[in-house]
């Protein structure tokens, strides 16, 4: 008899904790019971912390992700939420760094009721979780908790849905030229101090390219294809791919001419690698010495330029008919779901704010801060900067910042419109396609997609 | 059924881990596939409305057209190489368990690992196959770079490590082929091919029906390969339809598009197996079968 209660008692036993272990899991999936047990499963938990927390002091509890895979920036946002923990009476922050497929988990987050209350957004996160209801307005703290007026407008403009503030900013990044100058020195030419056109840019890079057997071995120049490196063009070119109406408009001569350039490049003259193989990408091929010259990101300042085989100048981008770059902003906004918003917006002000950006950049944090009056101080560019770099000259990039453009991911605001632009644009530079074909493709399937 | 609730106890865990984690999220997938659910809001209900855009839907007809393609050539492949393999490893040959065990191996790596050396494998610069091909002048192609040679090198990626599990069953099966057959046909002068012929493969089949009917399923699913190897480029040559699945799920906000689109691929594998069964009376034997 004995044993049979036993025997009763230890399935009961794994039985529950089979559903213990998937209430988490299943919490999201809105079937009222499994949701219900979940919810009051975790009520119960924080009931139990709560308590022992009121000991020491009762202070609202906030969690606040933040996506990054680099280790040194990580611990940089953990001494940043600890301090402003140490600063703040009644407001304590949980920093909850993720490394990889951020927005995916933070949209199962979401799902599954366990948002955070403030979370890292980028600008491609934007229309959507404002256009969801995901993320709080923050035009009611403007004003109050933070000024919209400190920041500089191409970076708040990127947080922006409907002419609302849905995040803030608190890096940005601006696109660069890096020359290698070892390449340029052994070919016997000045690294250009003035920005290029388009034609030196050409044919500086077909001189810098070099074939050995029939196979290259050192690149012109260096770029990525997708969206992000193309739309530059686009508007070095004086074009757009969607004008003030919201049509699209890439059957124009200004996005044939940007694309044409780069096809060219990789067509006609060789100087430029073309679709392939990404095992190695553009900007290690950069630092491993086989490119002159690469438009990227500046935050690619971080290993560009503490390469020992050579230096590095940088310059501004090069020019068509407009000279510009755009910015890519990082930031963060506060989920609608918190139950502390005034206490998140506090947080999130301050962590964007001056105090929070000045710690951040004088530590080497490689990007530019996003408050117009931290432009005009050495932290404007001293998070590129290294031991290694300390005799480059930064000026244009902050120069840069401050008549830069939105970012693309966020004028397409959809992943799925990014998807098709890149992999159609991949078809143009793989020759399965026409330029002709690409526009027209382009203009179509966009349009399909900016109308669900 | 007074005894019976024992059983049911005992198998309870089991039970409930099979409704908790199986059969109640495809229900509710079903439902789902049914509204419009863009995850940070809840869903709406537009019945069928998903299933109408798929079948509209260029993308749609281009990943299931890859994934086809890539079930062909791998499903094929695995279970020629892998029979023959599992002939020779059945024979009496040195180092037999030493040969049994390396062909196992790659059955017991996590694919992703795995992926991320065949990357290497197939640099088109600087890998291995590359190299190897440029010293005899052959043609080497950007493996994973180049559209026409993207979708075979993930076949190729496949094959060597779907090979190994398919081995160990055919060499099961294998072993429960009597000796007195292949002794009788000796007698009557039979060689090898015929042996092969007439009495090791129809005696196998039935595992190389069970092994066709886990590949077809399992190669219609392919996932982390194509994931890892070439994020579905270059120009989409290798964006399998699980690879659009998940994008449409996590990257597009429509959780209901994507489960109306595992509920097709469903019917679809459902479909393709449902036939592979109705032609197996043609060629699958059971010994003791009529």
């Amino acid at each position: 008899m004995r044993s049979k209660v036993l025997a009763v008692l230890l399935t009961l036993t794994l039985a529950a904790g089979t559903l213990a272990g998937c209430g988490n899991t299943a919490g999201g999936s809105g079937t009222g019971g499994t949701a219900e047990t979940a919810g009051t499963a975790e009520t119960a938990g924080q009931e139990a912390s709560d308590g022992q927390e009121q000991g020491s002091a009762e202070k609202v509890k906030l969690q606040f992700t933040y996506f990054e895979d680099n280790e040194a920036a990580i611990s940089l946002y953990e001494t940043m939420v600890n301090q402003f923990n140490e600063e703040n009476d009644h407001i304590e922050v949980e920093f909850i760094p993720i490394i990889d497929d951020y927005q995916k988990k933070l949209l199962v987050m979401v799902a599954s009721k366990t948002a955070p209350d403030v979370a890292w957004v980028g600008e491609e996160m934007i229309a959507e979780y404002a256009k969801q209801g995901a993320l709080l307005n923050l035009d009611e703290y403007d004003g109050t908790v933070f000024q919209s007026g400190d920041y500089i407008p191409s970076a708040l403009e990127g947080y922006k849905y409907d002419g609302s503030i849905y995040a803030l900013p608190f890096d940005t990044c601006t696109l660069t030229m890096f020359m290698n100058n070892s390449i340029f020195e052994a070919a016997g030419l000045e690294v250009p101090s003035e920005p290029l056109t388009w034609d030196e840019l050409r044919k500086l890079a077909k001189q810098l390219t070099v074939v050995e057997n029939g196979v290259t071995t050192q690149y012109g120049f260096a770029t990525g294809k997708s969206f992000t490196y193309m739309y530059p063009f686009i508007k070095m070119a004086g074009g757009d791919v969607i004008d003030e109406d919201g049509n699209t408009t890439f059957d124009s001569p200004e996005v044939r001419e940007a694309y044409q350039f780069l096809h060219d490049l990789i067509h006609e003259d060789g100087s430029m690698k073309g679709v392939g193989d990404e095992t190695i990408s553009f900007y290690e091929m950069y630092n491993s010495g086989k490119v002159a010259m690469m438009l990227d990101g500046a935050w690619s300042c971080s290993t560009a330029l503490v390469q020992d085989a050579f230096t590095t100048t940088l310059a501004p981008l090069p020019m068509n008919k407009v000279q510009a770059t755009p910015a890519f902003t990082g930031g963060a906004g506060i989920l609608s779901s918190t139950e502390y918003p005034d206490e998140a917006a506090e947080f999130l002000a301050w962590l964007a704010g001056e105090e929070g950006q000045t710690i951040k950049f004088s530590t080497g944090f490689a990007a530019s801060p996003t408050i117009v009056k931290l432009q005009d101080t050495e932290l404007a560019y001293k998070g590129y900067m290294t031991e290694k770099s300390k005799d480059v000259d930064f000026s244009n990039l902050v120069e840069a910042t401050n008549h830069a453009y939105v970012s693309p991911l966020k004028i397409t605001g959809n992943s799925e419109i990014l998807d098709v632009i890149n992999s159609t644009t991949e078809k143009y530079f793989l020759n399965e396609i026409t330029l002709d074909e690409l526009v027209t493709q382009l203009d179509e399937r966009v349009t399909a997609l900016l109308g669900e | 059924m007074k005894k019976q609730w024992k059983g049911y106890l005992f198998i309870m865990p089991w039970l409930i881990g099979l409704l908790a984690f199986t059969v109640i999220p495809m229900l509710f997938s079903l439902y789902i596939s049914f509204t419009e659910w863009p995850i940070l809001k809840g869903p709406t209900f537009i019945f069928l409305d998903n299933y109408v855009k798929i079948l509209k839907d260029p993308m749609f007809y281009d990943s299931l057209w890859v994934t086809v393609k890539y079930v062909v050539f791998t499903v094929i492949p695995i279970l020629f190489i892998s029979l023959f393999i599992a002939v020779l490893l059945n024979a009496k040959i040195r180092f037999r368990g030493m040969f049994r065990t390396i062909f196992y191996l790659p059955a017991v790596l996590p694919s992703v690992a795995v992926s991320l050396v065949w990357a290497l494998i197939f640099n088109a610069d600087y890998g291995l196959i590359n190299n190897m091909l440029r010293v005899p002048g052959i043609y080497a192609p950007n493996w994973l770079g180049d559209p026409k040679w993207a979708l075979a090198a993930v076949c190729i990626m496949s094959i060597w490590s779907g090979c190994s599990t398919n081995i160990i069953l055919f060499l099961a099966g294998l072993q429960g082929v009597s000796r007195t057959y292949y002794e009788a046909a000796e007698l009557d002068g039979a060689n090898a091919f015929h042996k092969l012929k007439n009495i090791t493969i129809p005696l196998v089949s039935p595992v190389i029906f069970f092994n066709l009917i886990m590949l077809i399923i399992n190669s219609f699913q392919v996932f982390s390969a194509a994931m890892m190897l070439t994020k579905g480029g270059p120009a989409d040559a290798t964006r399998f339809y699980v690879l659009y699945l998940y994008d449409n799920a996590f990257s597009y906000y429509k959780m209901g598009y994507a489960s109306a689109l595992a509920w097709l691929l469903f019917l679809i594998i459902m479909g393709l197996n449902l036939f592979v069964f109705k032609t197996s009376g043609k060629w699958v034997y059971y010994e003791g079968g009529e």
